[in-house]
């Protein structure tokens, strides 16, 4: 499989989680969402560890 | 020519399995174990004639075990002799007169929550419905597949359509789930607790353990001799299949030449060379302290960084001179979500231990492990452990100091809640703080379950078995996928052990 394609199935991957997390979470979930969100921005760089 | 095919840093259970398999795939094994005992957290000592358990103290999904075996071509029964242990666990509170023991039959689970809860009842025979057979699809599939990538798990998706089903359990929380079902506080909290496993709060953890409360229906078993026969089964095998283990052989660094793993250095300086390299050990600890920022990339670094350890859990050992009023093996203690939600927010993170009427009161779990061995105290005597969660720093205290005022603290909750006048026939006491399981273990920040298991630490967010960025490396244990536990520490093990061998083939 070409590099660009495989770029494209996780981008679609990493997309759709964040897309799945943002309707599945609900307001009472706020601590759950805040230890997420948090995260967030961190887990590009745990995926290569 | 290397000394070894395979050197694996560290005698835990995941280290074990891992150098089990590629010994039986014919590849020259070498075990190294820093301390004189086997399993790391998963072990037993003995201390003026009883026998604890350090950390873990059940199994679980003993499937994970005689999968192991099945692989290596050996009767685990002979290696790992298990007991079943019934009823899996008592709730208790004697300070409101609440007390029920949930047996291993699902239908005679709901016939105890009916006794006081029906409407309740139903919910977890529907629960049972409901997730069983979710518990297929990720037990038997997730945990024994490699998560390197997106693309394993389109994979595993392709390969078991059924996984689908269970990807919305990793996205939502542990707490949710069961508040669907649960009503009744006392059952909704013996619901939640399963997130402790985690070392996470129930509002916090990912929904994915709210199956473990199913999982433990399937049966519970204690292992002859102490958790300690578990590694040494594996140990044993390991060993009979011609691996070698050395003791009291810390290892310092991993030798690394052109992003390539080569062996390992110990603390006398002797080196090891090897083809392959397993650290069986925290996966933080192994990229910052033994390979170094110089021969990791500067992104992966920054992933490495950024890695959150668990929670420590504080384990406390009593030797006792009377059979205590328990009902099961495992009891609980505080395990209330609200509270262990609250605790997370507004104790853990502020370095606090939980305070209710102005007293320190500890949470967790009780194990009394000479009711099913009683091999494991002297005649007439029994052992108990209470497992709690607790910060690795204390405010304004320190753990050396604090620790016989906290041994205090927990006998005290539990004299209140559970056990009264056990402090009268307490003969034997000691304590493994989070800084002494750091040093005992060598596990950063006193964290058992390694990583902490949120959705942002989970499968392809997890330190991954095979290292991404040095060759020849690869990884075991609670810090790296499927997770913390001793069946997932197990499952990770066979994972591991199974690219070993597939990458040397």
């Amino acid at each position: 499989m070409k590099r660009r394609t495989k770029a494209m199935i996780t981008l679609g991957a990493a997309g759709g989680l964040v897309a799945w997390l943002a309707v599945s979470t609900e307001p009472s979930d706020w601590r759950y969402a805040k230890l997420l969100l948090t995260q967030l921005p961190k887990m590009p760089f745990r995926y290569f560890v | 020519m290397p000394d070894y095919d395979v050197v694996v840093i560290g005698g835990g259970i995941g280290g074990l399995s891992a150098a089990a398999l590629c010994q039986k795939a014919g590849m020259k094994t070498l075990v190294l174990e820093q301390s004189n005992r086997i399993g790391g957290c998963c072990s037993t000592y003995e201390a003026e004639g009883f026998h604890f358990d350090v950390g873990a103290s059940v199994v679980e999904v003993t499937r994970a075990f005689d999968e192991l075996f099945k692989r290596l071509e050996m009767p685990r029964e002979r290696y790992i002799p298990l007991i079943p242990v019934d009823p899996i666990y008592d709730y208790c509170d004697n300070t409101r007169g609440v007390r029920f023991a949930y047996p291993t039959s699902v239908e005679d689970t709901a016939r105890v929550i009916a006794e006081f809860s029906p409407e309740d009842a139903k919910a977890f025979l529907k629960f049972a419905e409901d997730y069983t057979p979710k518990i297929k699809g990720l037990v038997d599939n997730f945990f024994y597949a490699p998560s390197l990538g997106f693309m394993d798990t389109v994979r595993l998706i392709a390969k078991y359509p059924q996984m689908v089903s269970v990807l919305p359990m990793f996205v939502t929380t542990h707490q949710k789930i069961v508040a669907r079902y649960f009503k009744n506080a006392d059952v909704l909290a013996s619901m939640a607790f399963q997130s402790f496993y985690a070392g996470l709060p129930p509002d916090m953890c990912a929904g994915l353990y709210a199956i473990v409360g199913l999982l433990e229906h399937e049966g519970i078993y204690y292992p002859e001799g102490g958790m300690i026969r578990i590694p040494a089964g594996i140990r044993q095998a390991f060993e009979d299949l011609g691996g070698e283990t050395r003791f009291d052989a810390r290892v310092v660094r991993v030798m690394v030449e052109g992003r390539r793993a080569v062996g390992v250095e110990l603390w006398d300086g002797t080196q090891i060379t090897a083809r392959n390299v397993v650290g069986a050990i925290n996966a933080k600890k192994l990229y910052e302290d033994m390979i170094g920022r110089e021969h990791i990339p500067w992104h992966v670094w920054r992933g490495v960084r950024s890695l959150v350890l668990s929670m420590p859990c504080p384990m406390i050992y009593l030797g006792i001179d009377y059979e205590p009023p328990l009902n099961a093996h495992h009891t609980l203690t505080l395990t209330d979500p609200r509270i262990m939600n609250d605790y997370w927010s507004d104790y853990y993170l502020k370095g606090k231990l939980y305070v209710k009427d102005g007293r320190v009161e500890v949470m967790g779990l009780i194990s009394w492990a000479s009711k099913i061995d009683p091999s494991l105290a002297p005649p007439g005597k029994h052992v108990l452990t209470h497992m709690g969660l607790a910060p690795y720093n204390l405010a304004g205290n320190d753990w050396d100091r604090y620790k016989e005022r906290y041994i205090d603290e927990a006998i005290a909750t539990i004299e209140r809640y559970i056990i009264p006048d056990l402090s009268k026939h307490v003969v034997y006491r000691d304590m493994a703080t989070p800084k002494d399981l750091e040093r005992m273990l060598l596990h950063p920040g006193g964290a058992v379950y390694g990583i902490q298991t949120d959705l942002s630490h989970m499968a392809v967010f997890r330190p991954a078995n095979r290292s991404k960025c040095i060759k020849n490396l690869y990884l075991a244990g609670a810090s790296t996928h499927p997770g913390g536990g001793v069946p997932a520490v197990v499952a990770g093990g066979i994972i591991t052990g199974g690219l070993v061998v597939k990458d040397n083939a």
